[in-house]
């Protein structure tokens, strides 16, 4: 059960972002509609300005929560704010064993640690395509010595929890949509993370060189809307970063065993709530 | 439903990031160089034999003693050859040869007729024989002393001072022949010093060579590791493996081998923070070149913390090392095939060093980590091919130096360390530990027929550096687990012997030495040897 959790939470790090229904742009979701996805998290519309969403399989090791609000429009744009907070200790101390699915060595203990992100959102439809731009602040706080080697040094993952390492970071992204036909649609998307000043926060400096200030990933996705309650993806995720080993890029999903890359699978669904 | 779990699952592991196994069967090593490798520096001393009052014009012959030639990593060092008393009787034709410096500032190299004659000037041994153009004396030349920066410089193709092979430029036949030459000069009486760099690597001058096998443990020494002793830590901090090669690079630099064969270097692994020990190592001993060949490559080992790996087998070399090439042993049998395939794929590495060639005889250096935790014929595998890639290079009629760690006991040596390996918690040799493993993986070697006897046919067929007689005296031990540092005021530093060189030339009579000394910097010691190649 353990290594399905442990699947499932590094898979939705591949997947989980992927804007529409417009999860990652300034759009909010209708009052009491909820959406899906198998990789993708669980969003509802609390009411037209307030919208929440949580990674179910997530919550139990590692608490999360999202809000996302509407502002006022900016200049045509339309506006929103979101805040997340995560909780990641159980997730990763439970990760920190001998054996296999060991990710971190058993030898080091996870400190309580809080994942805190304000992120701004501005959304505009220009010539049938939907752009959207954000950008945020990351804090990542912790209750007790964090070792630098207990970092997990894979794209996706190693510049997520760097924030925990590096104390902050910050964000910022480009979603591009567009209706291709009533059925197809195309995403392209850019994000940025950013850890300025990884290498020199070390608290130990025997421990372990923190190295890996940036990471770039990008998605393009072909997407099948079959109604507006299920659709189907497909495409590609792009990843390069600096990490502690070195700058690594790689294209993802990528199945070990066959050592080959594959195309993107996601089902989402929707419903609204009566 | 259970149809869909099956795509679920299917989906699951589709999206997973990938813990990519980059297995390097068919790959070859990779090759290696130092930073900064040696620097060649030929000495000639040169007595004036007659005159003028001025500083430099008249003849000039090298000095008719030992040491007059000398090529060493520094100026006015013969540590890599120089002339003996009798090379000056023996090369006669050449300690005769005359260098006149004109008072006109005119040069002339005066051989008479003959000189000493090297290989690449198209003889087939060297030997005096008839000056070879353009190093005749043929071609007009002039000579330049420049007392500020302390040189002399001589103009004309062919022209040359000491030994006309050595220039600015490199050594010939492979560089082009130099239209100038510049020599540092220092003067002294009727004494002339010259200097002249010639390059990078070391130049084998002939005479025996020194090589040294070592199982370095990554670098990790003691370190009570969960993999290979009772220990349950995995990653070490970068300042105490910094300290700990440092420790290796100083024995390393003492013992000062030619040849070094290198098992379990990390070169890009979390467990010894990313360091490349090969780079490493290269950078802080006498050694130039190096092959890296990886046992164990993945980007992420999804267990027991080791995340990104890159261990394997090195090569290390004063002398340029070609023709690199990595020879896949075959795999456990006795593991299921998930453990397989994130498991160690050990290899031989084979580099031929040029530079030691003897005549129409390639030299070879061979390196080869076998099997330790095989409870099958795997190792059997694994010395079968070693002894299969030694005899072809032997039947080919060239010269292999070859070590490693062979994870065997010698023949007639105690071949069960079950209860002395055993960890807290263990359980061996008992009715109870046979319902799940009687003997402890790795610290037991009569796990097939013939295996305690699996080293006889490399004893019998080639010289061994710690001979028959020695090789289960305790003096040569080289290994024991970390598990014996649980204690730190009763350690077992050694209790086995693993770790071997063989040639199917002749290790120099007495040289075989175990350093025991170095047993805290891993848990294999050092075993080294000097391997006659006969020349100068």
């Amino acid at each position: 059960m353990k290594k399905i959790i442990f699947y499932f939470i590094i898979a939705s790090l591949v997947f989980g972002e992927t804007k529409k229904w417009d999860a990652h742009s300034a759009y909010l979701l209708p009052q009491k509609r909820w959406e899906m996805g198998l990789f993708q998290p669980f969003r509802y519309g609390y009411s037209e300005s307030i919208e929440y969403s949580v990674h179910p399989l997530w919550f139990f090791v590692m608490p999360n929560l999202s809000i996302k609000k509407s502002q006022s429009d900016i200049a045509g744009f339309t506006a929103a704010s979101q805040y997340k907070i995560v909780y990641p200790t159980p997730f990763l101390n439970m990760i920190a064993k001998e054996g296999t699915m060991g990710i971190i060595a058993p030898e080091f203990r996870m400190p309580p640690m809080l994942g805190l992100s304000a992120s701004w959102l501005m959304s505009k439809n220009m010539a049938g395509v939907n752009l959207t731009l954000n950008g945020g602040l990351d804090l990542g706080v912790t209750f007790g010595d964090l070792d630098t080697r207990s970092t997990i040094d894979i794209p996706l993952v190693y510049h997520r929890l760097g924030v925990y390492y590096n104390k902050w970071g910050i964000h910022t992204g480009l979603d591009v949509q567009k209706n291709l036909t009533q059925k197809f649609t195309v995403l392209f998307d850019l994000d940025l993370k950013f850890l300025p000043g990884l290498a020199e926060v070390q608290i130990d400096p025997d421990a372990s060189k923190l190295m890996g200030e940036y990471s770039l990933e990008h998605k393009l996705l072909l997407i099948w809307n079959k109604s507006e309650n299920f659709r189907v993806l497909t495409g590609y995720k792009f990843v390069m970063g600096e990490y502690p080993y070195g700058s690594d890029m790689r294209l993802l999903p990528y199945i070990p065993m066959a050592e080959i890359w594959v195309p993107i699978i996601e089902f989402q669904w929707a419903r609204k709530k009566r | 439903m259970k149809k869909f779990l099956s795509i679920l699952g299917v989906l699951l592991i589709l999206g997973c990031e990938p813990f990519v196994t980059e297995f390097p069967d068919t790959s070859n090593p990779v090759p290696y160089e130092a930073t900064s490798k040696s620097k060649v520096f030929w000495t000639f001393k040169l007595v004036e034999v007659s005159g003028t009052d001025s500083l430099l014009s008249g003849t000039w012959k090298m000095a008719p003693e030992a040491g007059a030639l000398a090529v060493g990593p520094e100026p006015n060092n013969g540590d890599w050859w120089s002339n003996s008393e009798e090379d000056v009787t023996t090369r006669a034709c050449y300690f005769d040869d005359e260098y006149v410096f004109g008072a006109d500032g005119s040069f002339q190299n005066v051989l008479g007729t003959e000189t000493w004659l090297e290989a690449w000037q198209g003889v087939s041994e060297d030997q005096c024989g008839a000056p070879v153009a353009p190093h005749d004396g043929s071609n007009a030349a002039t000579w330049d002393y420049n007392a500020g920066t302390g040189t002399v410089t001589l103009n004309g193709v062919g022209a040359y001072l000491g030994l006309p092979k050595e220039n600015n430029e490199g050594q010939l036949p492979d560089v082009d022949v130099p239209e100038t030459i510049t020599y540092n000069i220092t003067l002294s009486g009727n004494t002339m010093t010259l200097v002249i760099e010639t390059g990078t690597g070391v130049s084998y001058m002939g005479g025996n060579i020194k090589v040294v096998t070592w199982n370095i443990r990554f670098g990790i020494a003691r370190f009570p590791f969960f993999g290979d002793s009772c220990g349950d830590d995995v990653i070490l901090d970068d300042a105490t493996i910094e300290e700990n090669m440092a420790a290796i690079a100083d024995s390393l630099n003492a013992m000062d081998a030619d040849i070094v064969l290198l098992q379990e270097v990390d070169v890009s692994s979390k467990r010894t923070g990313y360091m490349d020990q090969v780079k490493y190592l290269l950078d802080n001993t006498n050694l130039n070149y190096g092959c890296y060949a990886s046992m164990w490559k993945a980007d992420f080992i999804p267990s027991d913390g080791i995340g990104r790996i890159d261990a394997g087998n090195a090569i290390l070399s004063k002398y340029e090392l070609t023709d690199a090439e990595r020879i896949q042993l075959r795999l456990r049998t006795d593991q299921d095939g998930l453990t397989q395939y994130f498991y160690l794929r050990r290899n031989i590495v084979k580099a031929k060093i040029p530079a030691l060639a003897q005549g129409e005889k390639d030299l070879f250096a061979v390196n080869i980590h076998a099997t330790a935790f095989a409870t099958d014929d795997t190792k059997q595998q694994h010395i079968n091919k070693y002894v299969e890639v030694l005899g072809d290079i032997d039947a080919n009629g060239d010269i292999f130096v070859t070590g490693g760690d062979l994870n065997s006991v010698p023949p007639s040596s105690v071949t069960d360390f079950c209860l002395s390996d055993m960890c807290d918690g263990d359980d061996y040799h008992t009715d109870q530990a046979e319902e799940e493993e009687y003997h402890k993986e790795g610290s037991y070697f009569d796990n097939f027929d013939g295996e305690p006897d699996i080293l006889v046919p490399l004893y019998d067929t080639y010289d061994v550096a710690i001979d028959t007689a020695s090789y289960n005296l305790p003096e040569h031990f080289t290994h024991a687990p970390s598990t014996s540092m649980i204690d730190d005021t009763t350690a077992t530093m050694y209790d086995r012997k693993l770790d071997y060189l063989f040639t199917n030339g002749t290790w120099d009579s007495g040289s075989g030495r175990t350093h025991q000394a170095a047993w805290e910097l891993s848990d294999h010691l050092p075993v080294s040897a000097v391997v006659n190649l006969g020349g100068e």
